[in-house]
């Protein structure tokens, strides 16, 4: 057969045996030694693409790596709707996005292109919420919530961080939970990712989405959109790019950020923990490569078009699903058109065998998942309709996916754990840290408990000011940087002004710690007593020393003591 | 394709029998020189009206897809400060057997009119098209139109034979692609410069440059083809006569491309590739050594057992995520895992691969005060070389500090420097830069977003420095005990004040936003914030490139039109008005023509990064407290040490590494540290920007390899590495591991093991054995408790030890007493 493996078992044997007898024929010719033939690579035109922020990190690594193959693949990834734009308009060769063309947002339908295309799915992940909030100048890493107060987060109706809703997913967390504002910062592109998100809100939250399209203007039912609505005065930020909305909520300023992107910007790219999302199941799970691949394995994959249809994940019961799992897709011209010819099919269909196959080993790395059987063989079968494609070397048998198995079962999915039972919507909730922030949050301690120590988080250079614990006397020293006389609450905690991440405003804590919120001046955030980490630990660690101590120095004084009872008697 | 995978074994095989006959296996460092930059620069004379100008290739012999410098003198100053209306260069590159040089045809021209022509300069100067309206070339025949089409295009003829009649582009060439320079500046002073990206067939298969054509042995030479533009159209009127008073034609018009200036280019040989579809070995990590080991791998799968590897650029800390992650691959890493990250069962192994370092990359040319003296005025647009910076000066332009580097409307730096044109810190230190001015621009370098090693290490020069950490704690730079009188008396902005530092990233902290409520015409215009106005690039290469196209990053202006209204991005800096600044790696700098800044190290001299002072950076590292691995010194009192010198580390755990992928990472780090530190232009080479290591880091990473070849192996599964669950496999570590016998299908060739082993010298562990990790708390849940129950039974012992023979025999004898008199009770009823 050609181009196969020689069996696994014949291997070694064959390697034995010529090893033998070259070192034989060597040792009789000396150095006459065949040469290695030097490997006939094959010539490819560049080809260039546009699109998706969200996969973006996937494909920058693939590009890297066809360079030692000789290929030249650009990309510019300025969000799904440029990707769809530039493709339908062929100025380039490929587009990268995470819905079709045909979607009705805003009520005009995105037209499809007239040059004959298909959809080729290229990678998995999650679309995760990326978040900044601290207790007590603490990171929190362990947050977790359910999909109506995500919703209503990035709908205006959840406001503050110690929102009931908020502490009921979270019942470690619930006590010390700080009034802060809450911002959502939303993409100011056209973007997959909100598309994706959007789509989600419309299937599982509509009445939510609804409500808050209408508020923006926008007609109803909203369904899915590319352009996230924004309602003006909401305090919602805007942000272009993936690289945009992470980067905005990794600033240590702009505590009480929240956002979504996709997984591999919280874990990489920022270093930031994500939301644990419940599923139906009943537990909280985290967008890891594993849980996204248990996910899609309930996609419906329109078999014609390859596009998804999510609804099977949203509502999965297996324990382990993330129920915002997607994939993100490649449209493909099927047709020399638009200056596409057959010589740039040739790097095409080159360039997506590998990225299908060879390149999805290592996806999880990157914050991805790798995609399904099901879903190379389908785009496989779309590979070799691009015109001028090697059809010869689209072999499913040489692809090196990692998530094929002799069954025909996702090898991934498979063996994806099953969460602790701290992960299950209850009283308890685990503590260790999620995305790129693996810091446990402890959270011990109750209201009133005193005596931590807060700089606002705000980062805004008050120095040494530290705010007493509830009921304390608290060593304020108001603010050094706005000018204001810090103020004290009638709580008695005090805290240093913030600067409002929105509006840049300084906003000093006017002693209404309540947390109410009406439009334009926020609340300051309240620090309560409690703290992250804990006296437990530090108590047993006395308690350790002492009796290692007294474990070396006892015998030896009781001895002698003893001796000299004895003596003595 | 039978070939390649079949020969695979065999030649592993045959490799290790050829090291075991000639008994030495280090690779040898080839001396092969760097023949490219020097020796082939080529000048070259107009003609006619032109025979004043002279233009220079600093570079036409041994080319790759790389930039060369193309400069100028004798011409005509361009007709206007920033259009381009006559007057002015217009460059490409075209192929051509005849050594007469090449037609119209064969040039790579007109991909840039998918763009327009950027304003300023005629509608078809940057096309392919003749026809002109009523304007006609008298000496130009025009070809048929092109289907669908009234208009007459010069056709492109591609190496490979067609001949394209289909406009300003085709399937070779288009705007993503192409490398011409429709319009290239002439200064007031008659002079020019621009740097060319020239392209092997790879980026440019229409030209095939550096192909060997079938039937010839050597590498196809091009040729650099520039057309002056004078004043004069093709039919002989003045350019002030055209439509806005612009030149209209194409410079491959007969009347233009007569007055064209040829340059031969040779090349090297393309490189030979990989052959597609084997299996990749993957390595992932720091950008930092990404451009080294993008070079080595089309000849690393050519070298040896002839395997692929794989590079994913990840940050620092996901490579040492995976390194302890018990599947470790190899990684590459600029500090290594700290003791608590590492489970007590893996030693790592660092091996030092490139010395490189981190720098500043400017584009900046000349801009003269308007009360500047004539010389300085002269120079106005010529690309300035120099840049000297201190630890506070790169502080301020990282803290947002001056107005352009956050907002002129911003309250928080009112009172500071526009930027670093307007500090009279700057000026001190950079002399030539007195009489100049950069409006706007110069307030702030673009930095990536991910986080970084290299990163923490530039923060660690900023904070160890007394003048810079005395200014980010709030102390004006003219006073304090750093301070100079006669400075601007600048401020941090005080988002910044008191920043803990080191850390990994590049904050933006000031929340400062411009409010746009008041225009009646943009109602829903959102205010404009730093990460619009100043956005992070992704990466160091998107810095890079960003500078090298004349792109700040920056989305400034309000678009209504599209959907979704949105800031768009801002158009490249007009020609001789460029002044951007990126923190990016020497490497990478170099790669796209940056320049890179001088930096202030501990001994207060300025050090530009060299080999010489990246050796110096390197020999002035400290250690890191894990064995084998050092860190740079930010206050090391070498004076001529480049302070951000950057050693990277590939780091693996062989333990846990198959013997197979032991093998292969072995073999990568000995070419890394063998052919791979030779610095050349051709791929298998040392890039620019990397300084060739000293043989000790040489001889380091050598035993490093040595190490992972005989350690790997035993414990993990030969092959199949996928789904190895977590954490197997432990325990069994050290040298030997003859302990687990692997099954035989894994065994590998008898004749290729022990080869390894016999042609390297005996295996000397360099593994980190640095202090046993501490196990953080919530890893171990109630076994923390374990020690403080044995403390607490140990007291009790002891306590109890010394009362023991005195008590025993007495509680022996009491419970015997106690049983006779139980046994005595219970009898009656047993």
């Amino acid at each position: 057969m050609p181009g196969a493996r020689p069996a696994p078992s014949e291997r070694p044997r064959v390697r034995v045996l010529t090893a033998l007898a070259l070192m034989l024929a060597a040792l009789l010719f000396g150095a006459s030694l065949p040469v290695a033939e030097e490997a006939a690579a094959a010539t490819y035109v560049p080809i260039s693409g546009a699109g998706s922020t969200w996969s973006q990190n996937a494909l920058d690594q693939w590009r890297a790596n066809v360079k030692q193959y000789n290929m030249t693949v650009n990309y510019t990834g300025n969000g799904s709707s440029d990707g769809r734009n530039q493709f339908r308009n062929g100025t380039v060769d490929y587009g990268v996005s995470e819905i079709p063309y045909g979607v009705k947002d805003s009520g005009v339908v995105d037209s499809a292109p007239s040059r004959k295309f298909a959809y080729m799915p290229i990678v998995a992940g999650g679309t995760s919420f990326m978040y900044n909030l601290t207790i007590g100048n603490r990171r929190v890493t362990n947050l977790r919530l359910s999909g109506e107060v995500i919703t209503k987060i990035f709908t205006g109706v959840v406001k503050t961080w110690n929102d009931p809703a908020i502490a009921a997913d979270n019942p470690s967390l619930a006590a010390a939970l700080p009034a802060r504002r809450i911002v959502p910062v939303v993409r100011s592109d056209g973007s997959g990712t909100t598309a994706q998100f959007s789509a989600w809100m419309a299937s599982e939250h509509a009445g939510l989405w609804d409500a808050y399209c209408r508020k923006a203007g926008r007609s109803t039912p909203c369904g899915t959109t590319s352009n996230y609505p924004m309602v003006s005065g909401s305090g919602f930020v805007g942000q272009a790019g993936s690289n945009g909305v992470s980067g905005y909520v990794a600033q240590k300023g702009n505590v009480g950020t929240i956002t979504y992107v996709e997984y591999s910007y919280a874990v990489y790219t920022t270093g930031f923990p994500v939301v644990k999302v419940l599923n139906k199941a009943g537990y909280y799970t985290e967008p890891t490569a594993r849980n996204v691949a248990v996910g899609l394995l309930k996609a419906d994959i329109n078999p014609k078009t390859l596009t998804q249809e999510l609804t099977g994940v949203y509502r999965d019961s297996d324990p382990r699903t993330y129920p915002l799992s997607s994939y993100s897709y490649m449209i493909v011209p099927t047709a020399v058109e638009a200056n596409f010819s057959k010589q740039k099919g040739k790097t095409l269909g080159a360039f997506a065998y590998y990225f299908l196959c060879q390149g999805q080993q290592h996806v999880d790395d990157l914050g991805y998942s790798p995609l399904p059987v099901n879903l190379v063989k389908a785009g496989l079968q779309q590979v070799r309709r691009i015109p001028g494609v090697d059809v010869e070397s689209v072999n499913i048998k040489n692809c090196h996916n990692p998530t094929f198995s002799a069954s025909g079962a996702n090898t991934l999915a498979k063996s994806a754990p099953y969460p602790p039972t701290c992960d299950k919507k209850g009283a308890s909730q685990c503590a260790t840290g999620t995305g790129g922030d693996k810091t446990p949050t402890q959270v011990t301690g109750g209201k009133g408990s005193g005596g931590s120590s807060s700089g606002g988080g705000s980062g805004n250079g008050t120095g040494n000011t530290s705010t007493g614990g509830k009921g304390g006397t608290g060593g304020t020293t108001g603010g050094t940087g706005g000018g204001d006389d810090g103020g004290t609450s009638a709580g008695g905690t005090s805290a240093s002004p913030s600067v409002d991440p929105d509006t840049g405003q300084v906003v000093t804590n006017d002693g209404s710690a309540s947390g109410t919120v009406d439009g334009g001046a926020y609340s300051q955030p309240v620090t309560t007593a409690s703290s992250i980490g804990g006296g437990t630990r530090r108590a047993l660690m006395v308690l350790a020393a002492v009796l290692l101590l007294t474990l070396t120095v006892a015998p030896p004084l009781l001895t002698s003591v003893l001796n000299a009872k004895r003596r003595r008697s | 394709m039978i070939a390649p995978r079949m020969r695979r074994p065999l030649l592993r095989a045959l490799v290790a029998c050829v090291l075991v006959l000639s008994g030495a296996a280090a690779p040898v460092v080839s001396s092969q020189a760097d023949t490219g930059a020097s020796g082939s620069a080529v000048t070259v004379s107009g003609t006619g009206e032109f025979a004043d100008l002279k233009v220079s290739v600093d570079q036409t012999g041994n080319l790759v897809n790389q930039v060369v410098k193309v400069t100028w003198k004798g011409g005509k100053p361009t007709a206007d400060d920033t259009k381009y209306p006559a007057d002015y260069l217009q460059i490409m590159q075209c192929w051509g057997d005849d050594a007469k040089g090449p037609s119209p045809e064969q040039c790579q021209f007109g991909g840039s009119a998918d763009g327009g022509t950027g304003g300023g300069a005629g509608a078809w100067t940057n096309t392919r098209q003749l026809s002109y309206g009523n304007l006609k070339d008298p000496a130009q025949t025009l070809p048929p139109p092109p289907e669908h089409s009234t208009l007459s295009f010069m056709p492109f003829r591609s190496v490979t034979g067609e001949r394209l009649n289909t406009g300003n582009t085709n399937v070779y060439f288009d705007s993503n692609t192409t490398n011409e320079v429709p319009y290239a500046r002439t200064g007031p002073n008659g002079t020019g410069e621009v740097y060319f990206e020239v392209q092997t067939a790879s980026e440019a298969p229409g030209l095939g440059c550096g192909e060997v054509p079938k039937g010839r042995t050597s590498a196809r030479s091009c040729w650099l083809v520039v057309v002056p533009r004078g004043e004069t159209e093709v039919d002989g009127t003045s350019y002030r006569s055209h439509t806005d008073g612009v030149l209209q034609s194409s410079p491959l018009s007969a009347t233009n491309w007569k007055q064209r200036i040829v340059v031969p280019l040779r090349f090297e040989r393309t490189g030979t590739f990989c052959p597609i579809g084997a299996d990749e070995r993957p390595t992932l990590g720091t950008e930092i050594v990404g451009e080294a080991v993008r070079r080595w791998q089309p000849t690393l799968c050519q070298t040896g057992g002839k395997t692929i590897y794989g590079y994913a650029q990840v940050t620092d800390d996901t490579a040492r995520a995976k390194l302890v992650s018990g599947k470790p691959g190899m990684i590459f890493v600029n500090r290594a895992a700290t003791a608590d990250q590492v489970p007590s069962d893996q030693k790592p192994v660092y091996a030092p691969v490139t010395l490189s370092g981190l720098t500043i990359g400017f584009f900046i040319e000349s801009r003269a005060k308007s009360d500047a003296p004539d010389p300085v005025q002269e120079a106005n647009g010529s690309r300035l070389d120099s840049l000297n910076l201190t630890p506070r000066l790169v502080a301020k332009l990282l803290t947002e500090s001056y107005q352009d580097g956050n907002s002129r409307f911003a309250e928080s730096t009112a009172k500071n420097p526009y930027n670093l044109g307007y500090d009279p810190e700057f000026v001190k230190y950079n002399p030539k830069y007195a009489d100049l001015v950069f409006p706007g621009y110069l307030g702030d370098a673009i930095v990536a977003q991910p986080l970084a090693d290299a990163t923490w290490q530039l923060w660690e020069w900023i904070d160890k420095d007394p003048a810079a950490r005395e200014f980010l704690d709030g102390t004006p730079d003219n006073e304090g005990s750093h301070g100079d009188p006669s400075f601007s008396g600048m401020t941090v902005n005080p988002h910044y004040k008191d920043m803990d530092l080191p850390q990994s990233s590049f904050p933006k902290s000031d929340p400062y936003c411009q409010e746009f409520t008041e225009l009646p015409d943009h109602p829903n215009q959102p205010p404009l914030c730093i990460q619009d106005k100043h956005p992070y690039a992704a990466d160091l290469h998107a810095a890079a490139r960003a500078v090298a196209r004349g792109e700040t990053l920056s989305r400034g202006n309000w678009d209504p039109t599209t959907k979704p209204p949105a800031y768009k991005k801002d158009p490249p800096l007009a020609a001789g008005k460029r002044a951007i600044l990126a923190v990016t790696d020497t490497a990478t700098a170099l790669r796209y023509g940056l320049v890179t800044a001088s930096l202030q190290n501990a001994s207060g001299a300025f050090v530009a990064p060299t080999d010489a002072s990246l050796l110096a950076g390197e020999k002035a590292m400290k250690p890191s407290g894990v064995a084998g691995v050092m860190v740079a010194d930010p206050r090391a009192a070498a004076k001529g040490a480049y302070p951000l010198t950057l050693l990277s580390y590939a780091a693996t755990v062989p333990e846990k590494l198959s013997k197979q992928e032991g093998r292969d990472y072995a073999a990568l780090l000995r070419y890394a540290v063998g052919k791979g530190q030779a610095p050349g232009v051709t791929s298998g080479t040392l890039p620019d920007g990397y300084a060739p290591l000293p043989a000790s880091l040489r001889e380091q990473t050598e035993s490093a390899a040595d190490a992972i070849a005989s350690r790997s192996g035993p414990s993990a599964p030969e092959e199949e590495e996928e789904e190895a669950s977590d954490g197997s496999g432990g325990g069994t570590g050290g040298g030997g591991g003859q302990t687990v016998v692997p099954p035989p299908a894994s065994t590998p060739p008898p004749s290729a093991s022990p080869s390894t082993q016999a042609s390297t010298s005996p295996p000397v562990p360099v593994a980190a054995e640095g202090p046993l990790s501490r196990t953080p708390e919530w890893v171990l849940g109630a076994v923390r408790y374990v020690l403080l129950i044995a403390l607490v039974a140990g007291l009790v012992a002891a306590v109890c030890g010394p009362l023991l023979p005195r008590v025993a025999p007495r509680l022996a004898a009491g419970i015997q007493t106690w049983r006779a008199k139980g046994t005595a009770g219970r009898e009656p009823r047993g």
